[in-house]
């Protein structure tokens, strides 16, 4: 049972890892595209922010600091009645933006982004999540990717902002690795998330698909889905990076993971008629059930890595126990016998190719990231090639056993 | 109509069943090898057990025991020898996917070698007066315990050394007649069954029991047995 899993497990990375190596090798001149418009259009970024006083500050500036047209942009604070130093920090910047308080707090992130929007005098909404950071150059890099009248958004490459500690530099390693990912999605069209941090919206589209979901915690996969849906085109700027905060602590990645997590399922079920469906092309037939498959792959791979370790671990010891602790003989007898005959070369073989594809899309990703795979040393990236799936993957089992032992659901 | 990128996944699809069956021709390959292997450590392994009946025929027949001490150092390593080939062996033959008659072959010459190493330690013990006990042990496949006795058994013979020989024998080996003989001899019914000298233990016994059981054969108690 184990060995076809783990077989299962084999043949599929390395089907995923051979897939998405073709999918660039087709697209390849294609990566980044034209920065040339006729006229810039005006674009309105929405910031809704609350409890941020740590990040806000930096992240009005780097907005303020963005090469673009002055009288082409505004800058919508919506302060979604922050108990900290949020709004001071927000009316120091004067009138160089617009700041909207609300009242109440609406614990709902679309609720201050709708607001936003509402307001906004722009053709083109830039939506930010008040813990990032934009590069100056990211609005200029994305904006000419509307002179596509089909492109209802797009997407930037995030980046994690100032990574310190190990759980952090695993995020940087994940995104790094998203960033070329989300571009392959969108030679398919099959981009499924438009993440908070400085995507941009025509603000048409979402005006006619009624705004975001106000009862969605993961309103930027909603919205993905809902423009998937209706057939609109999203697209990826690999070139335009923005810098976002990432949680530090076990406890905070937790609660992230598992809002998206669960949103991803949430959201799946919702658009379940897009799933397997020949009229959505390559999403519904294979972005769309591969989320939901990558997930339980995830849990599987973590279950058999946790097994191959434990369960010699646990053999031995018990092992031990039956002659008694008696240690000292196999000291005394420390002769390795092992032949070269004596591996499984069929599954050396496989393993190999899949280590090899594996290293090469971590590579590629680099290199389109425009960073260094080294940058925190090769013990960093050889952790997170190891051990991170481990991690997602019994995040992925908590989640799924709060769901089922029917944690509140507070959608 | 979106467009459904069909080459896409069956390229990706050829390619992985491509290396796939790289993967098992070169898997098919090196068990072929294993085979070789096998087949010249069994050759040298009958070139041993003739050279020992030799030394053994060259003994009786002086009944001079001076030899004595080289030739069991002698039998002694060429039992090791054998256990570690049949134990490698065992694994290629439970991995084998091409070559199963080969293994199964080459399995009973091993059967056939261990029961011949068996009596001929009996003989010399008795020509050469030595004071080391032979253990026969029956296993099986799919019996759970047998793992674990074979673990104690491992973990005794580095305790005890020359002085206990170990012969392993599998009970569902049907092909060789030898195994179905000793077995009525001693009214083997089961796995995992033990045979100490003459005396028969059935059923899984643990590191204690089988030390005393052992300790009682010695004249000499060796330093284990307290």
């Amino acid at each position: 049972m184990i060995e076809i899993l783990t077989w299962a497990i084999y043949l599929c990375s390395l089907y995923f890892a051979v897939f998405w190596l073709l999918v660039l090798l087709e697209n390849r001149g294609r990566m980044v595209s034209e920065k040339v418009v006729k006229k810039w259009p005006f674009v309105s970024i929405v910031v809704p922010v609350y409890n941020e006083e740590r990040m806000i500050g930096k992240c009005i500036k780097s907005l303020l600091n963005l090469d673009y047209p002055r009288d082409r942009r505004e800058i919508i604070a919506v302060n979604d009645a922050s108990t900290d130093r949020t709004r001071e920090i927000c009316e120091s910047f004067g009138r160089k933006i617009k700041l909207i308080n609300l009242k109440k707090n609406s614990g709902r992130k679309a609720v201050p982004v709708n607001i936003g929007i509402r307001s906004a005098r722009g053709t083109i909404i830039a939506c930010l999540d008040a813990d990032s950071v934009v590069d100056k150059n990211a609005l200029r890099t994305m904006v000419p990717h509307f002179n596509d009248e089909g492109i209802a958004a797009v997407t930037p490459s995030m980046k994690v902002f100032r990574p310190k500690n190990l759980l952090q530099r695993f995020q940087w390693f994940e995104y790094v690795f998203a960033i070329l990912l989300r571009k392959l999605m969108q030679f398919l069209d099959s981009v499924y998330v438009t993440p908070g941090p400085f995507s941009l919206y025509r603000k048409d589209v979402i005006e006619k698909l009624g705004y975001f979901d106000e009862n969605n915690r993961t309103e930027d996969m909603e919205i993905a889905l809902r423009l998937q849906k209706n057939n609109y085109r999203i697209k990826h700027a690999l070139d335009a990076v923005v810098y976002t905060d990432v949680p530090s602590t076990m406890d905070s990645f937790y609660s992230q993971r598992r809002r998206w997590y669960q949103g991803l399922l949430y959201n799946s079920w919702k658009y379940r008629r897009i799933f397997f469906n020949r009229d959505y092309g390559d999403f519904g037939l294979f972005m769309m059930p591969m989320n939901l498959i990558s997930a339980g792959f995830v849990i599987t791979s973590a279950l058999i890595f946790t097994y191959y370790i434990v369960k010699p671990l646990f053999d031995r010891i018990y092992r031990m126990f039956l002659v008694g602790f008696d240690v000292g003989v196999y000291f005394n007898n420390l002769v390795p016998s092992i032949l070269l005959l004596d591996f499984d070369f069929t599954k050396l073989f496989v393993g190999w190719a899949v280590i090899a594809s594996g290293i090469a899309i971590i590579w590629i990703s680099h290199r389109y990231a425009g960073e260094r795979m080294k940058k925190f040393g090769l013990s960093s990236l050889l952790m997170f090639v190891i051990f991170y799936f481990v991690l997602i993957g019994y995040v992925w089992v908590i989640i799924l056993a709060e769901l089922s032992r029917g944690f509140k659901r507070n959608w | 109509m979106r467009t459904v990128s069909k080459h896409i996944y069956l390229t990706a699809g050829v390619i992985t069943l491509v290396v796939f069956l790289l993967g098992v021709l070169l898997g098919i390959f090196i068990e072929s090898k294993r085979v070789g292997y096998m087949e010249v450590m069994n050759r040298g392994q009958n070139i041993n057990y003739e050279s020992l009946q030799l030394q053994y025929l060259y003994l009786s027949t002086l009944e001079n025991k001076t030899g004595c001490a080289a030739f069991s150092v002698t039998l002694n390593e060429y039992i090791k020898q054998l256990e570690k080939t049949r134990g490698r062996l065992e694994t290629y033959l439970r991995e084998s996917s091409m070559y199963d008659e080969e293994f199964k072959t080459l399995k009973r010459e091993y059967t056939i070698a261990q029961l011949n190493y068996w009596i001929l330690s009996r003989k010399s013990k008795d020509l050469c007066n030595s004071d080391f006990v032979t253990l026969l042990y029956f296993y099986s496949k799919d019996c759970k315990k047998c793992e674990d006795q074979g673990f104690i058994l491992d973990h005794l013979k580095l305790t005890f050394g020359d002085k206990l020989l170990i012969f392993a024998l599998d009970a569902e080996m049907l092909d060789e007649p030898t195994v179905t003989i000793v077995k009525k001899t001693y009214g083997v019914t089961t796995t995992p069954t033990v045979v100490i000298e003459d005396s028969k233990i059935e059923g899984f016994v643990d590191n204690d029991s089988l030390m005393s059981e052992l300790c009682s054969k010695y004249r000499e108690k060796p330093e284990k047995c307290g």
